[in-house]
């Protein structure tokens, strides 16, 4: 008897309500659970392009500032001042030897140079430079440059980022 | 009879309430979760801002002994406890200093203010009481302060200019 009951109570089901409430609150965890994804996915990319922003940064800046101090005077004639698409030469000389290294902008990349040899970019490949200007701060008794940098993170549509740089270097000579 | 005891208790299933209190705390957390990567993201702008206030310092240093290179006149002729902001004149190409405030990007305020250096007058190392002033030396604090999501946050540099190009 008491079987018999329990098998007839199990067969009711839900009602109506109850599968209404049920769908809600099931739809409900869905959305919060598909917002938590993509909210996951963006901010991994935006933490990803600006970790990759920030590094490109100092890579160059550092890179700069290490030339600069192992640097005798810049190359004047074959440096680009005052444009987005800048170039410096540094030359050191020692002895009768030089040796120039040259930094400049080039399809979005940062790029080094010395002696000619191309030893590879500065920024990251996320990333994308679209400027690098160099300022003259060079007169007859010191060598100096002022830099102008904005770096942004290239295609990716998911949070667009932007960001400038500026940094200036004295020549030690 | 203790399995038909136990089978009932797995077929009752959870009811509403259970449901509600579960679907919520699920809510809430997922809720939480979704708060806590808007901060961390929050964290990833603090630290670009943070690296490129670290470079305007080392660039308003390199401006004070730019400004130094060109005549010891324009350090001398800077005030002591007075707060100057740099600006880039193209025209010219040097830096140069102001008392009016300009904001670099909208975003970063950088001050540069000097101070008097006084040296012992036998073994002529700086002293911050007594000693005897020194000309030729200025102490300077470059910093610069923004806003962000912690609130401001500010980096300074101090260092010494010393005229020794005597021009």
């Amino acid at each position: 008897m008491f079987l018999n009951h329990q098998k007839k109570k199990n067969e009711k089901g839900f009602s109506l309500v109850e599968t209404i409430i049920y769908i809600g609150l099931m739809s409900l965890i869905l959305f919060c659970l598909i917002s938590l994804i993509s909210s996951a996915t963006r901010t991994y990319l935006f933490l990803k392009s600006s970790r990759n922003i920030e590094r490109s940064a100092i890579n160059v800046m550092d890179s700069l500032n290490d030339k600069t101090n192992t640097s005798s005077k810049i190359d004047i004639p074959n440096t680009v001042f005052d444009n987005a698409t800048g170039s410096i030469s540094l030359i050191l000389y020692s002895g009768n030897n030089s040796t120039t290294n040259r930094i400049y902008l080039s399809n979005g990349q940062v790029m080094w140079s010395k002696n000619g040899v191309l030893l590879g970019p500065l920024s990251l490949s996320d990333v994308r430079v679209t400027s690098l200007t160099f300022r003259n701060m060079t007169n007859s008794t010191f060598n100096g440059f002022k830099v102008e940098m904005t770096i942004d993170n290239g295609t990716s549509s998911e949070k667009y980022i932007s960001e400038d740089f500026y940094d200036s270097f004295i020549l030690r000579n | 009879m203790i399995n038909k005891n136990s089978n009932n208790v797995f077929k009752k299933g959870f009811s509403l309430v259970e449901i509600l209190v579960g679907a919520s705390i699920i809510s809430l957390s997922l809720i939480f979760i979704i708060n806590l990567e808007t901060g961390i993201s929050k964290i990833g702008f603090n630290s670009v801002h943070s690296v490129q206030a670290g470079m305007l310092v080392e660039e308003g240093v390199a401006a004070i002994i730019n400004l130094r290179n060109v005549s010891w006149q324009n350090i001398v002729a800077l005030d002591n406890n007075l707060s100057y902001r740099l600006f880039w004149d193209q025209g010219d190409g040097l830096w140069k200093t102001t008392t009016y405030a300009n904001l670099i990007d909208s975003k970063f305020d950088r001050t540069v203010t000097f101070y008097p250096v006084y040296r012992d007058a036998s073994t002529f190392n700086v002293v911050t009481s007594g000693g005897v002033l020194d000309l030729g030396t200025r102490k300077f604090v470059v910093s610069v302060t923004w806003n962000d999501s912690n609130g401001t946050s500010t980096k300074t540099a101090t260092s010494y200019v010393h005229n020794i190009f005597n021009k």
